[in-house]
């Protein structure tokens, strides 16, 4: 895939063969999947018709990867029939784009520990998507995944857990391929409150390139979101 | 020759392999997701008609841990496979399912895969979720704890402070707000209205205790009794503290396992019902009779016994719309509160928690034609209490106390209405 720049304003940066859009709703430009099950709104986001196909607007203030696209994210590392192992899936928000955008060849591995979510992530989302594979597991043990197979080519991890960056990493060596990516969000609130949440960012990039990761761009999320960072890297050295 | 072979434990089934990968046998699980949580388990069963075998291999890998304990037990060289070897398994699991004949193309096992993983993770969702029913009796049952040690420890520290200050004792119901004053002020001159209204209290009633602190009749107090009395209120703020966090915690896990029970009864009803009955699945499998009078044992223990009317209600009575109606109504309005709490219970642990609103619009419906038919006290009801109310003066000879009927033994409002009602049998 290649390596293009999203701005926040251009309007025609995704190339047509991908499932994502930006649409122009009321004069506002907002991001928009293709909707793998026409009909069906997961949080109550609104269903827009473009000729024959179904859009589903996605909140940038619900969901930190659409915040971080908004943001300028370089790359958008989902294509059709992509891979993605993502941890801490909760109830499926971000779970449920990511599986318009890879469509029906793609998979989506989603992690989750908490059975509470776990709960409305299958009944709600992966069970009405099929390719949704959900693992109610704890992310801090790779090797008790069932149902997973491959390598993926997008690892995607927003956790918010003090250990967040070395849970990531773990998973990487089990099931990212060499070269693959990551998308990891940081807390900054979580692992140090009374650092500068730039300085927590940078630390943890820090961690990432000492096991051999390439970090490519390092964003903040306001206004979508007060206290998170998102680190894109991609998975160099095994 | 002898050889090296490999068990691997895999989503669909059990596959023995030889060293160059080539399929030995394999067993296709009838139930996947029974299967193999049974294998996670440390039950082998599913691998026993393997063992014979087994036997004339020399070495055995497993990709699985608890199969490898397992079968050592049972004298077989087994051991755990190479981390190389078990990150092929994963890396080429589609190709394995194949060669082990669980799945006839890739497509096809990732659609096994999957409809595995929904199936699997329904059922941990749900297995944690009946232990939670566990937790949530515990933290029913020391909710109520914690209202009898905060109710001892407040009238303690009411009675003690009354000493120096016996006014406020009417002026402050609250006992929390009882217990900080006493916290922030210490003696009563030192009680000002700001320090009162910051704790919520009104300005009308702050000014009044005010001005009885000046006026007060109450005892000089020494600085040794009156830190005694602040280390029992501090007590009293904890336990608060604590008691809030139970509540919150109390509704939170009804909201995870028992939605359905929690729409109809409240938290805190609903969980107590559940720790009546002793776990989420056993109010499952309980008729709604039976839900109607969990709790009142005693009294229909009694009832057998005596003859006296059975029970209309136990621990369903402290739900508001059953204690706050009339009486004649109340026996109505729990069977059919409990009749919705059999079937809210039922959907709670067979359909996973899924929500049912329907269950609680009948219900309201139902309760709201009860109101309205039985507005009047009806002609039975009225000629049993005359009847009862005989019983007790013919008994009364033979008892020092009049026998305590009627329904809600165990319940804090239903000990309540009884003793009311022997009150007023004596006065009768
Ligand atoms: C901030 S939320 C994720 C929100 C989600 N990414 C979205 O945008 O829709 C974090 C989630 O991670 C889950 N989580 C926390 N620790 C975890 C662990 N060790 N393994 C798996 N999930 C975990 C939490 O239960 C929670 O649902």
């Amino acid at each position: 895939m290649s390596e293009k720049t999203f701005a926040y304003s251009n309007s025609n940066d995704f190339s047509p063969d991908l499932f994502i859009k930006w649409i122009t709703v009321d004069g506002e430009r907002n991001l928009a999947t293709l909707n793998l099950v026409p009909g069906d709104s997961v949080y109550g986001e609104k269903l827009v018709k473009i000729d024959k196909d179904e859009y589903r607007l996605w909140d940038p203030f619900r969901s930190k990867l659409a915040g971080s696209i908004k943001k300028g994210l370089k790359n958008i590392p989902l294509k059709i029939g992509s891979k993605v192992l993502y941890l801490g899936a909760s109830t499926g928000t971000t779970v449920s784009h990511i599986s318009d955008i890879v469509g029906n060849n793609g998979l989506v591995f989603a992690v989750e520990s908490s059975v509470r979510v776990g709960r409305e992530l299958i009944e709600n989302v992966a069970s009405k998507r099929s390719n949704i594979v959900p693992i109610i597991e704890d992310a801090r043990k790779p090797n008790s995944y069932f149902s997973i197979f491959g390598r993926v080519n997008l690892l995607y991890c927003d956790i918010a857990q003090q250990d967040q960056t070395d849970i990531a990493i773990e998973n990487c060596r089990m099931f990212l391929e060499d070269g693959g990516t990551m998308l990891l969000v940081i807390k900054t609130r979580s692992i140090d409150v009374t650092k500068d949440p730039k300085k927590v960012i940078e630390e943890e990039a820090q961690r990432l390139k000492d096991n051999g990761f390439k970090i490519h761009q390092i964003l903040t999320l306001e206004p979508f979101d007060k206290d998170h960072g998102l680190i894109y890297c991609t998975f160099e050295n095994r | 020759m002898v050889q090296n072979c490999s068990i691997l434990v895999l989503e669909l089934g059990i596959g023995i392999l030889n060293d160059n990968k080539e399929l030995i046998l394999s067993k296709r699980f009838d139930d996947p997701v029974i299967s193999y949580r049974a294998i996670k388990n440390g039950d082998y069963s599913e691998i026993l008609e393997f063992i014979d075998s087994l036997r004339s291999f020399k070495n055995i890998f497993s990709n699985d841990e608890g199969l490898v304990f397992q079968l050592r037990n049972l004298g077989l060289d087994i051991y755990f496979m190479k981390e190389e070897h078990l990150k092929d398994i994963i890396e080429n699991k589609l190709r394995y399912l194949i060669l082990c004949k669980f799945s006839s193309n890739e497509s096809d096992a990732i659609q096994s895969l999957r409809k595995f993983a929904i199936d699997f993770s329904s059922i941990n969702v749900k297995n944690i979720s009946q232990k939670l029913d566990l937790h949530v009796i515990q933290s029913i049952n020391s909710l109520d704890e914690l209202d009898k040690i905060i109710n001892v420890i407040g009238s303690r520290m009411r009675e003690w402070y009354g000493l120096h200050f016996p006014e406020m004792d009417h002026l402050i119901q609250n006992i929390s707000t009882y217990a900080q004053i006493i916290r922030i002020a210490g003696k009563r001159e030192n009680i000002v209205l700001d320090l009162l209204t910051n704790l919520g209290v009104e300005e009308r009633r702050a000014e009044m205790i005010v001005d009885a602190s000046k006026r007060s009749k109450g005892g000089d107090i020494t600085d040794e009794n009156l830190l005694i009395i602040k280390k029992l209120a501090d007590e009293v703020i904890n336990q608060t503290e604590l008691r809030k966090i139970l509540t919150i915690h109390v509704d939170s896990t009804m909201e995870t396992i028992a939605p359905n029970v929690k729409d109809l009864l409240t938290a805190s009803v609903g969980a107590r019902i559940i720790a009546k009955a002793g776990s989420i699945n056993k109010l499952a499998i309980m008729p709604a009779s039976t839900i109607q009078i969990l709790g009142a044992e005693k009294a229909l223990f009694r009832a057998l016994k005596t003859g006296a009317r059975p029970p209309k209600h136990g621990i369903l009575f402290q739900h508001p719309i059953i204690h706050s109606a009339p009486k004649w109504q109340r026996g109505k309005i729990a069977r059919a509160v409990a009749a919705k709490v059999a079937i809210a219970a039922r959907v709670d642990v067979y359909r996973n928690a899924e929500k049912v609103p329907i269950l609680l619009e009948t219900l309201n419906n139902r309760i709201m034609e009860i109101q309205q038919k039985y507005k009047e006290p009806t002609p039975k009801y009225i000629q049993n209490e005359r009847q009862s109310r005989d019983r007790d003066r013919d008994s009364r000879p033979d008892h020092r106390y009049p026998p305590r009927r009627g329904g809600g033994f165990g319940s804090k409002y239903a000990r309540k209405g009884g003793k009311k009602k022997n009150k007023r049998r004596f006065r009768d």
